[in-house]
C-alpha cells in the first residue's frame, strides 16, 4: 500500500460514521455498498484530496468506477496529480 | 386556476387522454399512462382485497423505481394514505414513523422487510424478491382489477410526510388531496408543462418536492424520468444522464445544483433540451445561481417556497435582466390562490418594507395539520375567519413588494434541503445512558454537538455512532465536542451563544 491510499483510508476511517463500518477498512473495501461513502461523504472526500494534493479533479475523473475503493481512489489521485504536472 | 381533482384520478385520467404516451422511465424500461393506470389499479385491487379501508396508512419504503411509484398511485387508488419513508434511514426512525402511523399495510423493499421490527402486524408486499410473510408485487399484480373502488373527496388525507421532529420523534404533515393537487395543477400550468417534456425525477419520495414529479407530469401529460441512484452522487454522470434523456425539466435543491455546476462538466454535457430548473428546500446563494444563468443561457430559474406545511406557497421567477446577481434572491409572490401575511412579534400585521415579520400562510396549500400531535393549535390558527399556517419563518417586503426570507424563529436548519430539528439530534444523544447534556447548533454548512458527560467517559466516535442508529446520517453531527461542564445562561438554559463561540473559535 503507497502514501495516497494510506492517507485515504486515514481520511475514511476518520469521518463521522466511520465507526464499526471502518473496521477492516482495506485498499479494496467496496466503499459505496459498504455504506462508508454516501453522496455527502463523496463530496467531503473529494475536496480534502483535492486540498491535499493541491490539484482539481478533473470532471470527467468524477465518476463511479473511480471510487469503488481506496485503491481506486488512490490510483485515480495518482492520475490526476501526474497530468498536472 | 384549474379545478382541482383527488389525486386518484390524475393517473386515470392521463390514460384516458394519452393512453399511449410514455409515463415513467427507468433505464431502459417504461410504463405508458395506460399501463402505469393498469399496474396502479391492480396494487389498488390488492390493497382492497387485504381488508384496507380509506384512510388506512400505507407505509413505503424502497429506493425509487417505476414500481414503487406505481404503487404510489395504487395506494390512492384504493382510498388509502400514501407514507413514504426514505429507505436510507436508520431502523430505529423507520420504526418510529411506523409506530406513530400504524400502517395497514407495508410495502417495501425486500432489505427493508427482512429488517423489520417483527411486531409490526401490517400486512406486508415486497416490490422485488420474494421475502418470507410478505406478498411480491409479481402476486400482486395477478390480481384482478376491482371495478368499484372508493370515492373521494378533496379533504380526504392523501399524504403522511414525516420531518423533523424538535421533540425527538419525526412528525407526521397531513396532506390532504386537495393540498398536493392544488400544488401540482398550479405549477403545471404556471409553468406550461405539456406532452413533450422529460421532468427528472431527482427528489426522494418522501421529500414534498417529489408530488411536483409524480402528479404536476400526470396533470400535464409530461414524461418522468427515473435516474440511477448512483448517478445523484457522481455530478458527470447525472448530467450526461440529463443530456441522453433529453431532460427538460428538474425540480431540485441549490445542493444538487451546486454539484452539477461545480462538477457536472456543463459545458461539454450542453443540457440543449433543460428549459426550466425550479429550485427549492434552502436558500440559494447568489454566486451559484449566478454561475448557473451563465452555464445554461437558454434555461429559466425559478426559487420556491414553503416548508413542508404549506407546500409550495410563494415563488420567484429569476429575471436574468435584471436580477443584480449579488443580492439575496427574492422568495417572490404568493401563488394563485394563496395569502400570506407578515405578522410581527407583537402580533400586528406588518405592511412596510424593512421590516421582518413572521409568514402566515392561507389558500389550498396548506395541510391539515400534524398526525396525532399537540403542535396543531400552536402551527395553525384562525384569524379573522381563516385558517392561518404560522411557518415560523421569517420575511420582509422589498421594494417591489416582493417577500424576502430572513430565516427561523425557532432551532429548525435545513441540511442539502431536509428539515433538521437540532431537538431531534439533541434527544438521539441524550438517549445514550452516558450523556447528562446535549446542545446541537450550525457551524458553517455543519452540525456541531457539544454534550456534558455523565459519569462514564464518552468518545466523540462512540456518540456518532449512538446518533447513526438513531437519525439520518445527514443529521449526524460532523463534530461532536464532550465537556467537563456545560454553560448555563442566568435563566437555566444551556448558554448557546457562548457555544456558539466556542465552536467557531475553537
Amino acid at each position: 500500500m503507497d502514501d495516497v491510499e494510506q492517507f485515504v483510508i486515514d481520511y475514511l476511517r476518520s469521518r463521522p460514521l466511520a465507526g464499526s463500518r471502518a473496521v477492516g477498512l482495506n485498499g479494496e473495501t467496496r466503499l459505496m455498498e459498504s455504506g462508508i461513502l454516501d453522496s455527502l461523504e463523496l463530496m467531503s472526500l473529494v475536496s480534502r484530496v483535492e486540498q491535499h494534493y493541491s490539484f482539481n479533479l478533473p470532471e470527467d475523473e468524477f465518476v463511479p468506477e473511480n471510487f469503488e475503493t481506496p485503491h481506486s481512489i488512490a490510483q485515480t489521485i495518482k492520475r490526476a496529480t501526474s497530468s498536472r504536472k | 386556476m384549474p379545478s382541482r381533482r383527488t389525486l386518484n384520478s390524475f393517473v386515470s385520467e392521463a390514460a384516458r387522454r394519452w393512453p399511449n404516451r410514455p409515463a415513467l422511465i427507468e433505464g431502459n424500461t417504461g410504463l405508458t399512462w395506460a399501463e402505469l393506470d393498469h399496474t396502479a389499479g391492480r396494487v389498488g385491487a390488492t390493497l382492497v382485497r387485504f381488508g384496507a379501508k380509506p384512510g388506512d396508512r400505507v407505509a413505503l419504503c424502497a429506493e425509487k423505481s417505476i414500481q414503487i411509484i406505481a404503487c404510489i398511485h395504487g395506494v390512492l387508488k384504493a382510498g388509502c394514505v400514501c407514507v413514504p419513508i426514505d429507505p436510507a434511514s436508520p431502523a430505529a426512525r423507520v420504526n418510529a414513523v411506523l409506530e406513530d402511523c400504524a400502517p395497514a399495510v407495508i410495502i417495501g423493499s425486500s432489505k427493508m422487510l427482512r429488517n423489520l421490527d417483527g411486531s409490526f402486524s401490517a400486512v406486508r408486499i415486497s416490490i422485488n424478491e420474494s421475502v418470507e410473510g410478505a406478498q411480491s408485487l409479481q402476486e400482486v399484480m395477478a390480481v384482478e382489477p376491482v371495478s368499484s373502488m372508493p370515492s373521494l373527496g378533496l379533504t380526504d388525507l392523501a399524504y403522511l410526510l414525516y420531518t423533523s421532529g424538535s421533540t425527538g420523534k419525526p412528525k407526521g404533515v397531513m396532506l390532504s388531496h386537495e393540498n398536493v393537487s392544488a400544488f401540482a395543477t398550479w405549477a403545471a400550468v404556471e409553468f406550461n408543462l405539456g406532452l413533450e417534456d422529460h421532468v427528472a425525477s431527482v427528489a426522494p419520495l418522501h421529500f414534498d418536492l417529489s408530488t411536483f414529479d409524480l402528479y404536476s407530469t400526470a396533470w400535464s401529460g409530461a414524461a418522468l424520468y427515473i435516474p440511477p441512484g448512483m448517478h445523484l452522487s457522481f455530478p458527470v454522470r447525472l448530467a450526461e444522464w440529463m443530456a441522453a434523456q433529453r431532460i427538460s425539466i428538474m425540480y431540485t435543491v441549490p445542493s444538487l445544483l451546486a454539484m452539477i455546476a461545480e462538477r457536472g462538466d456543463i459545458r461539454r454535457n450542453k443540457l440543449e433540451q433543460l428549459r426550466l430548473l425550479l429550485f427549492a428546500g434552502e436558500v440559494c446563494p447568489p454566486r451559484l445561481l449566478s454561475t448557473l444563468l451563465d452555464l445554461l443561457p437558454q434555461v429559466e430559474f425559478a426559487n420556491l417556497y414553503g416548508p413542508t406545511e404549506t407546500n409550495v406557497c410563494t415563488f420567484e421567477r429569476i429575471d436574468r435582466e435584471h436580477w443584480d446577481r449579488v443580492s439575496p434572491l427574492s422568495i417572490g409572490v404568493p401563488c394563485d390562490g394563496t395569502r400570506v401575511l407578515l405578522i410581527d412579534d407583537g402580533g400586528i400585521a406588518v405592511d412596510k418594507k424593512g421590516i421582518a415579520g413572521e409568514l402566515w400562510v392561507a389558500g389550498p396549500t396548506v395541510a391539515l395539520g400534524y398526525w396525532r400531535s399537540d403542535k396543531n393549535d400552536a402551527r395553525f390558527i384562525q384569524h379573522d375567519g381563516i385558517r392561518w399556517c404560522r411557518t415560523g419563518d421569517y420575511a420582509e417586503y422589498d421594494n417591489d413588494r416582493r417577500l424576502v426570507f430572513h430565516g427561523r424563529r425557532d432551532h429548525m436548519v435545513k441540511i442539502r434541503g431536509q428539515r433538521v430539528e437540532l431537538g431531534e439530534i439533541e434527544s438521539a444523544l441524550l438517549s445514550h445512558a452516558g450523556v447528562a447534556e446535549a446542545a446541537v447548533l450550525v457551524v458553517g454548512e455543519g452540525l456541531v454537538a457539544f454534550v456534558r458527560q455523565g459519569s462514564n467517559r464518552l468518545s466523540s466516535a462512540e456518540l456518532q455512532e449512538h446518533c447513526a442508529g438513531r437519525v439520518p446520517r445527514y443529521m449526524v453531527p460532523a463534530e461532536i465536542r464532550v465537556l467537563e461542564t456545560m454553560p448555563h445562561g442566568s435563566t437555566g438554559k444551556i448558554d448557546r451563544v457562548v457555544l456558539q463561540r466556542m465552536a467557531e473559535y475553537g
